[in-house]
């Protein structure tokens, strides 16, 4: 598919649905996907100094990627749920790529690490928080949905809100609940306690 | 249960204090258990850490995605298909690649340039990597094939692909004996000399990138970040610096890359240094002292590594570690700490006389570094034991040797004056050495004896001829010099400076670097005239034969420029330091790290001009410079600060000076000690500046700690200066026994270095008058007065605002004696040179008569009149 068409498809998708519609994020991710990774590594490659600014990704995606003038008001909150979805996959797809390349790398390289989380680490955090999310899902997927929008897609309160659907409250009390949700799951219950 | 009661019933419970919380919790196990369950876990999991997963780790992701956009595995690359990953740099991936068009069975390494790194300038380095890399036809070279550009724009080139093992694994796996790693490891040596003598330095030299084939063969790899040495175009040369820093390998890189500094062959040199130590120990130099790369960094800039010899006895007890152990100490020990030296003029020169040394060490021959090594042992010797006196005739001996060998050298050289430069400084480093702690009394006096006993013998001997006899007579006084010792130094340089010029007639090169002997003798005794002339005709000297382009003319223009302006003749300083840093910039490019002490002199040189938004800009450059090469917080930044500073204050510009001496004052206070004497000297323009600013109490409390601390240090200069300001401000808050005592005090100072035509001299004194009136010993007051009135020319005011405080004093005084006309006068000649050295708008210029002066209208008036003005 080049571009106009996605342009097309991804227009048309996001007109009169649904946002919570599964179908409809599931066909948007896609179409996201690769223009995400690439406005990613094209931010990284403008700024030596570490920082990637999710928020300012997804909004230059959407314009580059959905049809102003025909898509109807509400579609950014749309876009930006699903794209929040797809960071996740980018980020998740990156972390095994480079897992099973360690797995498969030379152990005998003598290196140290700069200060703070390196990639390493990074990536093994991302796999088992995407492991953790996975269970997550099954239970309470709305929750889910919020730790994608705020933790993946860097977006605010506000923003979440607008993209799920839902009240400023919910998504504060939503992401209360589910960071103590997935904290238990990757610290163990400590019901015992 | 639905999503919302969980997420409700938590954040509900969540506001709740401890025992509502229980109750509450109970209640809801009554109509529903899991609920309850699920939501006291939920709470413990929420109190064991509130901030869990607030934010994405940029940094982590960043890398992440950084490294994984290399993973983006092409297909092809040109007429390659990309078969598997073999292996990844800092700068890209490699990929063993074969042709798709199967003409030739041929099989490559392709290495991709990381994508996010592909500018021009990498593009650029790309391609200077294939034109270099095609003349180096080697067979222990990998050979580049092929390059080109990916659609997406990343470059990518195709060398021979080598099936090896590293050289440190291959020797490891093998057991092999420490004559057959020394034996593969003299071809690397050849190797890497070969790719010197065809101007290409790899800058990159570690196991990774030297293989062995499975036929024994040695195989360099990867010249990624060669660069042409001959290349001529100072930006090209700056930028490749710069990126030749990133690409390294912090692992094995050596100081001066670490630095940002230029490379050369000897950056090399210390890459195989690494790789021999490893190859000798099987361990790292450097890298078990260490936890991160910062440490690393700092380890590898300042920490001598244990000696090879030493490492494999912490290692192994057995007997075969005694034999290696013997085998180790001595020639292998010295070859790879020449090879790891923290400055390059004391590595090997060149890869090829490492190759060397290894060769005669295999060959039973005595090696070359040990000669260095013996002598830099004698230093080591020497610190050690200070009161062993009884050796010294045995040091002294093993000194002298060092000298003549290292001169025998710099002898046959001679043609080439920055090599024999770079031989003197060697020997005069060693020397150094044997001093390593300045406040040690014990040894200075030590090696100093020694070095007056080898002048003695050195003038007395007729072993040596006499063109020797005056170049060791240099070198001793340029020791001797640098051991504090000026008045044993000058005259064994002017014995020198004679003996060449019979030798080589008044107009060598060997005369002019005499002469930069003599004249730095001459301004450590406070000579500065006679330093100027013997500085002025080193330089012409140079320049007549066009040796403008060496360090030692640079130099020579150095020391005349310091000495006009010791003597006030801030004018040619100032076109003296114009012209250094014009012929620094010339040879290495305005923005070369080593430029940054030739910009700093010459922001110091406006400075004393009076122009001082030239100083600021200057002091920046010079900062921008430094802090490129070595950080924010080296001590040196501290000084640009503390210029930068004073050259706003010079501008009127005050808030901002502030904040510079607060960086300055920080700085040196960390690095340095509070009360080093940069950090006091720091504290006391902060002490000019709060006056300014009509802070006087907090003025008053910086510059007398300064004084205290530049007094403890023994520096009289800095102490006079800040007890002359102190004066100042306490005569402003009316405290005139005490403004008397600082003024007496620095007017002592100053008259002990025998500094009485600073301006400063003129301050204390009329400082001192005025405090005499001001206790009533009138009488006193006008003698000194009217001493120090007389010596005033017209062009004083306007030259120095120092003088047009005095003379502001100076009015003050005849204001208290009556004397209203005259005083007006004084007041508008002070007004007139504040306006003409700092400009009309400055605070100084528009405060005269209105503030600082006297009790009775100092204290508190600056704010009055600063909401006036405004």
């Amino acid at each position: 598919m080049d571009s106009a068409e996605k342009r097309q498809s991804l227009t048309r998708l996001l007109s009169g649905k649904s946002p919570n519609d599964r179908n409809v994020l599931d066909q948007v991710i896609p179409l996201v996907y690769d223009e995400l990774r690439h406005l990613a590594r094209r931010q990284l490659a403008g700024n030596r100094n570490l920082t990637l600014n999710t928020t300012a990704l997804v909004d230059e995606a959407y314009l580059k990627m959905v049809d102003q003038e025909d898509a109807p008001l509400g579609s950014r909150a749309i876009f930006f749920g699903a794209a929040a979805r797809a960071m996740r996959q980018v980020l998740v797809d990156a972390a095994r790529r480079r897992g099973a390349l360690k797995r498969g790398g030379d152990q005998y390289r003598v290196t140290l690490n700069e200060e703070g989380v390196s990639a390493d680490e990074f990536a093994f955090e991302v796999i088992e928080l995407n492991a953790a999310l996975e269970r997550l899902e099954q239970h309470y997927p709305r929750q889910a949905q919020v730790v994608e929008c705020r933790f993946f897609g860097g977006m605010s309160t506000e923003e979440t809100a607008q993209a799920l659907d839902l009240s400023r409250r919910s998504v504060v009390r939503d992401w209360t609940m589910a960071r103590a949700w997935l904290y238990r799951e990757l610290h163990g219950r400590a019901d015992n306690a | 249960m639905p999503d919302h009661s969980v997420s409700d019933e938590l954040a509900r419970l969540l506001k709740l204090p401890g025992p509502e919380r229980a109750a509450e919790l109970e209640n809801i196990a009554h109509r529903n258990p899991d609920l309850a369950a699920e939501l006291r876990s939920l709470i413990v999991a929420h109190e064991a850490d509130p901030d869990f997963l607030q934010k994405l780790d940029a940094s982590g992701a960043v890398e992440l995605l950084e490294d994984d956009s290399m993973l983006a595995a092409p297909e092809r690359a040109g007429p390659y298909r990309l078969i598997r990953e073999v292996g990844r740099g800092g700068l890209g991936v490699v990929y063993l690649g074969e042709r798709v068009d199967g003409d030739f069975d041929q099989r490559v390494a392709v290495k991709l340039i990381k994508h996010g790194m592909d500018s021009a300038a990498i593009l650029r380095r790309f391609h200077n990597e294939r034109r270099i890399l095609a003349s180096l036809e080697h067979p222990n070279i990998a050979r580049l094939i092929d390059g080109g550009v990916l659609d997406d724009g990343r470059p990518w080139f195709a060398m021979e692909y080598i099936s090896g093992e590293s050289i440190t694994h291959w020797c490891e796996q093998r057991n092999l004996s420490i004559e057959q790693c020394l034996t593969l490891f003299e071809q690397v040596c050849r190797t890497v000399q070969f790719a010197h003598s065809r101007l290409v330095i790899h800058r990159d030299l570690k196991p990774d990138n030297i293989l062995v084939a499975e036929d024994g063969t040695v195989k360099l790899l990867d010249f990624g970040i060669a660069k042409l040495l001959a290349d001529g175009d100072d930006d090209a040369v700056t930028e490749l610096t710069v990126l030749g820093q990133r690409a390294m390998t912090p692992e094995y890189a050596a100081p001066e890359q670490i630095r940002g500094e230029p490379v050369a062959a000897t950056t090399d040199v210390h890459a195989l240094g690494i790789v021999l130590y490893q190859l000798l120990t099987g361990r790292h130099p450097y890298l078990q002292e260490c936890e991160t790369r910062t440490q690393l960094r700092e380890v590898v800039c300042s920490t001598l590594p244990a000696p090879p010899s030493t490492v494999v006895r912490q290692m192994m007890t057995d007997d075969r570690s005694r034999s290696s152990r013997r085998r180790l100490k001595g020639d292998l020990d010295a070859i790879v700490l020449t090879a790891l030296a923290k400055s390059p003029s004391r590595r090997y020169g060149s890869a090829e006389a490492m190759a060397e040394d290894i060769r005669r060490h295999l060959a039973r021959v005595p090696i070359r570094a040990r000669h260095r090594t013996l002598a830099y042992r004698t230093g080591r010797f020497i610190a050690r034991n200070r009161l062993g006196l009884a050796t010294t005739g045995a040091i002294m001996l093993a000194l002298v040797t060092g000298l003549s060998a290292a001169l025998w050298q710099a002898g046959k050289a001679k043609e080439q004056a920055e090599a024999a430069e770079q031989s003197r400084d060697f020997v005069i480093s060693l020397l150094r050495d044997t001093n390593p702690v300045r406040s040690d009394e014990g040894v200075e006096l030590l090696a100093a004896d020694l070095l007056r006993h080898a002048a003695q013998r050195i003038s007395t001997t007729e072993d040596v001829s006499e063109d020797l006899q005056a170049r060791l007579q240099i070198v001793l006084a340029e020791a001797l010099l640098d051991l504090g010792r000026p008045d044993d130094a000058l005259p064994l340089a002017e014995l020198g400076l004679a003996g060449l010029r019979e030798q080589y007639g008044s107009s060598s090169p060997e005369v002019a670097d005499a002469l930069h002997a003599l004249a730095r003798t001459l301004a450590h005794l406070g000579q500065s005239r006679q330093a100027a002339q013997a500085a002025q005709e080193g330089h012409l000297i140079m320049a007549d034969r066009g040796l403008t382009d060496t360090l030692l003319y640079v130099r020579l223009l150095g020391i005349e420029a310091r000495a006009h302006s010791l003597l006030g003749e801030y004018d040619q300083a100032l076109a003296l330091r114009q012209r250094i840093v014009r012929e620094r910039a010339r040879i290495v490019g305005e923005n070369d790290p080593r430029m940054a002490s030739a910009y700093f002199n010459l922001g110091t040189a406006h400075y004393y001009m009076n122009d001082f938004a030239a100083a600021e800009q200057h002091y920046r450059h010079s900062g921008r410079l430094l802090r490129m090469q070595a950080g924010e917080t080296h001590p040196r930044m501290a000084s640009v600060h503390n210029g930068i500073g004073t050259a706003l204050i010079g501008q009127g510009r005050l808030d901002e000076a502030e904040s510079s001496l607060m960086k300055a004052k920080a700085i040196a206070e960390q690095r340095l000690g509070p009360e080093s004497v940069l950090a006091s000297e720091i504290g006391s323009n902060i002490g000019v500046l709060y006056r300014h600013q009509g802070r006087l109490e907090e003025a008053q409390a910086i510059l007398s700690d300064a004084a205290d601390a530049l007094g403890k240090a023994g520096s009289r200069q800095g102490q006079a200066y800040a007890e002359s300001w102190l004066a100042l401000v306490l005569l402003a808050r009316g405290d005139y026994p005490e403004a008397l005592a600082a003024a007496n005090a620095a007017r002592r100072n100053l008259e002990s270095v025998s500094n009485l035509t600073h301006p400063h001299y003129d301050v204390t004194r009329s400082a001192q008058a005025l405090a005499l009136a001001r206790i009533g010993e009138t009488e006193q007051a006008i003698t000194l007065a009217r001493a120090v009135a007389s010596q005033w020319r017209e062009t004083d005011a306007i030259s120095n605002h120092l003088r047009s405080e005095a003379m502001e004093l100076h009015a003050c005084l005849l204001e208290d004696l009556g004397e209203a006309q005259a005083a007006d006068q004084w007041r508008e000649r002070a007004r007139e040179g504040f306006a003409r050295t700092l400009g009309p708008q400055h605070v100084r210029t528009w405060s005269v008569g209105t503030v600082y002066l006297t009790g009775e209208r100092g204290t508190g008036r600056i704010a009055d009149t600063t909401t006036a003005i405004e």
